[in-house]
């Protein structure tokens, strides 16, 4: 475990870690007290090895250079120093007020391309990698090169040349103009000051640099890098720099802002000159970029005219009744651009220019000199003024504070001015209905399709060629041909149809004049018409094709798509055995929807609310109905085919056992392991199944004949296992053949627009375009741009295809129960599985040896524990401290199950009954959430424990998982903080297990608690658990309280249930 | 070569001393000067009658032999490169206007805010002339009265074609900042600001800065680099370890709301473009074209670190 640290010392930029201690603290050497005081190695440095394995992770190289000693001033009670996290060491609970002390780390000095890399890879992360995780001042550091990233984009700087050391260097140097500054001003104040807080190993001085200053620096020499980069010329000589090889000093200086070192040499006087030129130039925009203020442009409408009885006479100033369309109409007031300052500090503040020009007492620009202020207005008028020409002759007279424009002016200002004026840096305030791009009213042909009533199981599926006619519309008012010459005639830009201003522009009435009379009827594949249908636009001849007016059959299946409503509600299958709630019943019914069109679905309801029961009725469903239509007659070709259904490894068997409960009748195989069918022994098997289950690893491994067979449906459970379309996986559902694909996820999908392509992409290929458009379309408006309209487009499209309930929401799920137990079905690795073996083999030879009595019951008790100890975790039976990850099935399921509920926010309880397993899960799971897990065992004293509890219900910090010996935690405690209970291990009596779980279900929970009960399926776990189960009723009397009751057990009875049956085996 | 006859008897070799690194003229051929104000400033020169001499100074202009140009209240000093291995001296005297005249025209000024604000944003307002015809002055001087040249070439007449090279170079430089007419004429950027203030808000010109954020423009010509970083104060370390390590309270629900925006602009290099050409500019490339190659190639670099992708 290691935590990344970074901090600059001079312009190097340096790594360190912070990992537990191995040893205590290195002795403290005695003898005569030095002059100076001997700096002390940090305790929890994590050295050469911890850092250069951390790096080669994450940047992949090898071989990394030595490390370089550096101290980092740490706050320092009683000689020990604080670490930053308590995943390294216990933080001290001193009452002792904290000094300042150097403390040396070993730290690698990161070239600049590496460094850049590095805090890419942290960007977002609370976890690098398994155990490696960043410090807030590396999260900090990778936020400044962010900044740092955008000021490259925006192209927010110029070139300049600075001296230092007695070198001269061409610089590239960023423009913090406006909200730029605002965000420095930001990140200076977010910045954590172990950031700053590194020394030379020679240096005594404390560091004191600025914050404000070291994040400039930062990011004045990132962006520098960044720049140069990417003009990727090649190093000159010093040598040849040195020779006047350059005519003049500004040759000198482009070939320098070239240069990957940017060194210039020159003549000194010329360099100075240079430089004093560099600022001349860069006079007018220092003006503007060191205002508190934005300029601001506002349009205003003409005011709303009253309804008066001129206007009802007709003889109002609109043209409406001359030109014989009704409900539109050209208003001929006066609209006005006003102008305004807009505080950067505070965006609401506005300020009329009007008051600007002699700021009356109390005005907010009363702090600053008026000669200033009026210096900007003019500055900004001046520039605004070659834009615009109505702005220009606003300046005409004294105080301008803006002007008034006709209609069609208004709409030159709102088509040419604004955008010149916006990219000019100033602000635009423009009406609503205008910015409000894909929503905006505006002309464009749209699709009628007319259809019958719909028929369901009609066969019909979404290759079905529909034929329709086209309609020109403004907004949703649908124009007849004359109405639309009547409006070309116009000649008005902007029109108010039924009270909304609505751009009609001449060019685009005519190239809809155009486009209808060439094209009057059309004809499309049902899946082109919904694309239409769902948002996913384009423009054809110079008109918008885009919405579709249906009506008949297909707009009532667009509308019960979008709806998500007013499709059948199904009876459960017949063959289904077990009881639907009614949201499941609804979410089965619309996968059945979709399903019966052809078209992919992601259920991404919320953990624990059933995805796999409703997955299951669906599969059920849809082979009853091919068995009616093979029996009816209908299709007598049509044979049922499979469903291939890809998970984790770690919840195959959960799957073969959910489907043997709930579709008992579907015969389940599972493509698994080394034995597994290839190739056309596989087909054949597979044919005589209804479902096959596999793991992501070997659909990607199998993919060459996995495709080859023609499924039903392809199922993909944690389908963000497949975000990455690059991936060989994500790759392979995509080749998949299948009649229907369904994707299960309980992340929340719809919000990681990054994620969203591949799924989509599996689920209807070509719905979100190709993966280049949707970056530009979608990712870099979304994430970069933050443009809302791209998002709202984005779930437009995407929402159709996508259910997600919360379980939070009450108005759909209203009938969930406060308490869900389900449970878990774990796998074994085959290293688990084969110490299983040995343990039986173990426990058998000792019980033939036996006798009957005590020594019999202490074998089996024993046994008992051994074998629990190996389904938990091979490290935990062998405690050898061997590593933890990849090697137990149980451990890989609980980190993938609490990846998903963590990322919804909750919090969760993890009884085990042994302490040492305890101990290894706060380990693993403070490594893999990089966050720490807080662990209650026998051994804490009282005081601790209360505090514990107290931290983990405050919700102050970030403690999302809460670990518990059963024992020490099973009672008394109040943990209403969390609402996932999980037993890693089963306590053979359930009113233990209750107990437990009552610490969080109990009075003050506010939410619905689910409970997780994991066992090893194929075990002695999966044995008992039937065997309680069985017994529920009786448990008290017959179980009693502890395990003893199985050593009352026959050798026959307990051999079968200790027995490790081959479903156990994962891999 | 064929040598030249410039009509007063002095025999000259055509090639002048090659100079590398002169200041280079923007235009390469045909007339100098963009903008209507530098015409106006070239055609005085052109109204000299200088005949060949002219030409000859447009073509040491455009080669570089003008190797430094600077500009006074009243006054160009410059160096430029004949034949002689000494650069010869040139200087231009343009009469200053004084206090009161200002004063008048300032209050003319003051009631047309499009003259300053043109003025600000680097143009010359159009009818700005009227404005000094109407206090019976004139902005570009216009006649010999209004212009003193001198050069230490042999040549006696005057204007000589080395006065005429940077005639012809002051033209680009009006180009880009037609303030430097102002200059010339007497009064800087902040003079001009204070005199407008009167014609404003009389009571308030002279005050100083209160916030000291909207400080105006400083124009430190000269002053080593190093002086540009001012002294910093130092910030010591907060010593508390929960504030140190950035430890704030942090609950999953409250991420920081993503306030960080990037964005590629339409319209590559805007800032440089709005900043015009470089003072005197001598590189044998043209800068703005440079810059915007880089912007350009350099955006798509900035967008993917902005996404950490960077790999």
């Amino acid at each position: 475990m290691i935590i990344l640290h970074a901090g600059r010392v001079g312009k190097q930029f340096f790594l360190w870690g912070e990992s537990p201690a191995e040893s205590e603290t290195p002795v403290v050497r005695r003898g005569r007290k030095p002059k100076t005081p001997i700096v002390k190695p940090y305790p929890y440095d994590s050295g050469f090895g911890n850092l250069s394995s951390a790096l080669e992770v994450l940047l992949g190289s090898t071989g990394w250079k030595e490390t370089e000693k550096i101290n980092v001033w740490i706050p320092t009670t009683g000689g020990d120093p604080v670490p930053s996290s308590s995943l390294v060491a216990e933080i001290p609970d001193s009452k002792a007020e904290p000094a300042l002390a150097p403390w040396t780390v070993h730290a690698y000095p990161l070239e600049a391309e590496e460094a850049i890399v590095l805090l890419c890879a942290c960007m977002g992360k609370r976890v690098l990698a398994p155990g490696i995780i960043p410090g807030n001042d590396l999260i900090w550091w990778a936020e400044a090169l962010k900044f740092a990233g955008s000021l490259v984009a925006g192209q927010k700087y110029l070139p300049g040349i600075r001296g230092e050391e007695g070198e001269y260097r061409a610089f590239w140097e960023p423009v913090f103009s406006g909200e730029d500054a605002g965000e420095l001003a930001k990140l200076v104040n977010q910045m954590p000051p172990a950031a700053r807080a590194l020394t030379p190993e020679a240096s005594s001085m404390l560091p004191e640099m600025p914050a404000a200053l070291v994040a400039r620096q930062f990011i004045e020499d990132s962006l520098d890098w960044i720049v140069r980069s990417e003009i990727g010329e090649k190093k000159l000589a010093k040598e040849i720099r040195k020779r006047k090889s350059f005519d003049s000093v500004h040759d000198a200086w482009v070939s320098a802002l070239k240069s990957p070192d940017g060194l210039i040499y020159g003549d000194e006087k010329e360099l100075l000159q240079l430089a004093a030129r560099t600022r001349e130039w860069q006079r007018p925009l220092t003006i503007l970029t060191t205002s508190p203020f934005r300029f601001c442009f506002r349009l205003e409408e003409p005011a709303a005219e009253e309804e008066t009885e001129e206007n009802e006479d007709g003889r109002g100033d609109t043209k409406k009744g001359r030109e014989g369309i009704a409900d539109i109409e050209v208003p001929e007031g006066h609209w006005y651009v006003r102008y305004l300052l807009q505080s950067y500090e505070d965006p609401s503040l506005l300020i009329p220019v009007k008051e600007a020009w002699k700021p009356k007492k109390g005005s907010p620009l009363k702090r600053y000199d008026v000669k200033n202020i009026r210096q900007f207005l003019l500055s900004s008028l001046g520039q605004a003024s070659s834009i615009s020409s109505g702005i220009a002759s606003s300046l005409e007279s004294p105080d301008p504070s803006g002007y008034s424009l006709d209609t069609k002016e208004a709409y030159r200002f709102l088509t040419e001015s604004a955008v010149n004026l916006s990219q000019a840096g100033f602000g635009l305030l423009l009406p609503g209905w205008w910015t409000r791009k894909g929503t905006k009213t505006h002309l464009k042909a749209q699709a009628k399709v007319k259809g019958k009533k719909l028929q369901a199981g009609s066969g019909l599926t979404l290759e079905k060629v529909v034929s329709f006619d086209w309609e020109i519309a403004l907004g949703d008012r649908v124009l007849t041909i004359k109405e639309l010459q009547a409006l070309a005639k116009l000649k008005a830009p902007l029109v108010k149809v039924r009270g909304q201003w609505v751009e009609v522009n001449g060019s685009e009435i005519r190239a809809a004049l155009e486009f209808w009379q060439k094209n009057p009827h059309g004809e499309a594949s049902l899946r082109e018409i919904i694309k239409l249908a769902v948002g996913a636009s384009e423009k054809a001849d110079g008109v918008d094709v885009e919405g579709l007016n249906a009506i008949g059959w297909i707009g009532e299946l667009i509308s019960r798509l979008k709806d998500k409503a007013g499709f059948e509600e199904l009876p459960a299958p017949e063959g289904f055995s077990g009881t639907l709630r009614p949201y499941q019943f609804r979410g089965y019914s619309w996968l059945a929807f979709l399903r019966q069109w052809g078209i992919g679905a992601c259920l991404a309801d919320d953990m624990g609310l059933g995805k796999t029961v409703q997955t299951l009725a669906l599969i059920q469903h849809d082979l009853e109905q091919v068995e009616e239509q093979v029996e009816e007659q209908v299709d007598r070709h049509k044979a049922p085919k499979p469903v291939l259904l890809v998970c984790p490894t770690s919840v195959i068997n959960n799957w073969k056992k959910e489907a043997a409960r709930f579709t008992p009748e579907l015969s389940v195989m599972v493509h698994h392991g080394t034995s597994r069918k290839k190739e056309e022994e596989f087909r054949m098997e597979a044919m005589n199944h209804a479902i096959v289950i596999s793991s992501y690893g070997l659909l990607q491994r199998d993919v060459k004949f996995l495709k080859g067979v023609p499924w039903a449906g392809a199922v993909l459970d944690e389908a963000q296992n497949i975000k990455n379309p690059e991936t060989k996986q994500a790759k392979a559902a995509r080749a998949l053949e299948a009649d229907y694909r369904i994707a299960l996820t309980g992340t929340p999908v719809e919000n990681n627009v990054g994620d969203l392509w591949s799924i989509m992409e599996f689920l209807n290929p070509g719905f979100l375009g190709s993966q280049a458009g949707f970056k530009r379309n979608f990712f870099i408006p979304i994430q970069a741009e933050r443009d809302p309209e791209a998002a709202r487009r984005l779930k437009e499209i995407t929402g159709p295809f996508i259910l997600r309930r919360l379980k939070t929401d009450t108005s759909i799920i209203s009938d969930l129960p406060e308490k869900m137990e389900m449970k878990t079905y774990c796998t074994l690795t085959k290293e688990q599985a084969s110490l299983y073996a040995a343990v039986l083999e173990d426990i058998e030879g000792a019980m033939e040896d036996s006798e009957e009595g005590i020594q019999r019951k202490g074998i089996i008790l024993s046994a008992l524990s051994r074998l629990k100890q190996v389904c938990n975790h091979p490290a935990q039976f062998l405690k050898d401290n061997s590593g933890i990850p990849g090697r137990s099935g149980k451990l890989a399921r609980l980190t993938e199950m609490l990846d998903v509920i963590l990322e919804n926010k909750e919090k969760v309880l993890v009884f085990t009954q042994f302490a040492e397993m305890g101990k290894m899960l706060k380990e693993h799971l403070q490594a893999s959430f990089g966050c720490e897990v807080l662990f209650l065992h026998g051994g804490v004293p009282r005081k601790q424990r209360d505090r514990m509890l107290e931290r983990f219900q405050e919700g102050k910090e970030y403690l999302p998982i809460f670990v518990l010996s059963l024992k020490a935690g099973g009672t008394g405690l109040n943990l209403t903080g969390a609402n996932h209970v999980f037993h890693f291990d089963r306590w053979w009596n359930p009113a233990v297990e209750n107990q437990a779980t009552d610490r969080a279900f109990r009075i003050g929970q506010t939410r619905n608690v689910e409970v997780h009960k994991f066992i090893c399926a194929g075990t002695l776990e999966e044995k008992i658990d039937e065997i309680i189960e069985r017994k529920v009723q009786v448990a008290e009397n017959v179980v009693g309280t502890g395990e003893d009751w199985l050593t009352e057990l026959s050798d026959e009875e307990l051999k079968d249930i200790l027995a490790l049956r081959e479903e156990a085996v994962g891999e | 070569m064929a040598a030249y006859w410039d009509g007063y008897g002095n025999y000259e070799p055509t090639k002048p001393i090659e100079v590398k690194g002169g200041i280079k003229a923007k235009s390469k051929r045909g007339s100098f000067a963009q903008s209507w104000w530098a015409k106006r400033w070239i055609k005085t020169l052109e109204s000299f009658n200088m005949g060949a001499r002219l030409s000859r100074g447009k073509s040491y202009a455009r080669k570089g032999q003008v190797t430094s140009i600077k500009i006074e209240a009243g006054l160009v000093r410059s160096k430029v490169q004949g034949s002689n291995p000494t650069p010869y001296s040139v200087t231009i005297k343009v009469r200053t206007l004084t206090g009161s005249e200002w004063e008048l025209l300032a209050e003319i000024i003051a009631l047309k805010p499009i003259f300053a604000a043109k003025l600000l944003a680097g143009e010359m307002p159009e009818d700005i002339d009227s404005a000094f015809r109407e206090i019976g002055l004139s902005l570009f001087p216009e006649t010999l009265d209004d212009l003193e040249t001198d050069c230490s070439c042999p040549d006696w007449s005057n204007p000589c074609k080395h006065i005429a090279a940077v005639y012809y170079l002051l033209g680009e430089e009006f180009d880009r900042d037609p303030f430097l007419i102002f200059k010339l004429r007497g009064v800087d950027m902040d003079d001009f600001m204070s005199i407008l203030g009167k014609g404003f808000v009389p009571e308030t010109v002279g005050q100083v800065a209160e916030a000291g954020v909207l400080t105006g423009p400083d124009d430190k010509t000269g002053t080593a680099l190093e002086a540009e970083i001012s002294p910093v104060s130092p910030e010591p370390l907060p010593i508390g370890p929960e504030v140190f390590w950035g430890r704030l309270p942090e609950s999953p629900g409250e991420e920081k709301s993503p306030s960080l925006e990037a964005h590629i602009p339409q319209a590559p290099a805007a800032l440089p473009k709005r900043l015009g050409k470089f003072p005197f500019w001598c590189g044998e490339e043209d800068l703005l074209e440079v810059l915007e190659e880089i912007y350009k190639k350099a955006s798509p670099a900035g967008m993917m670190i902005f996404l950490g992708e960077r790999k």
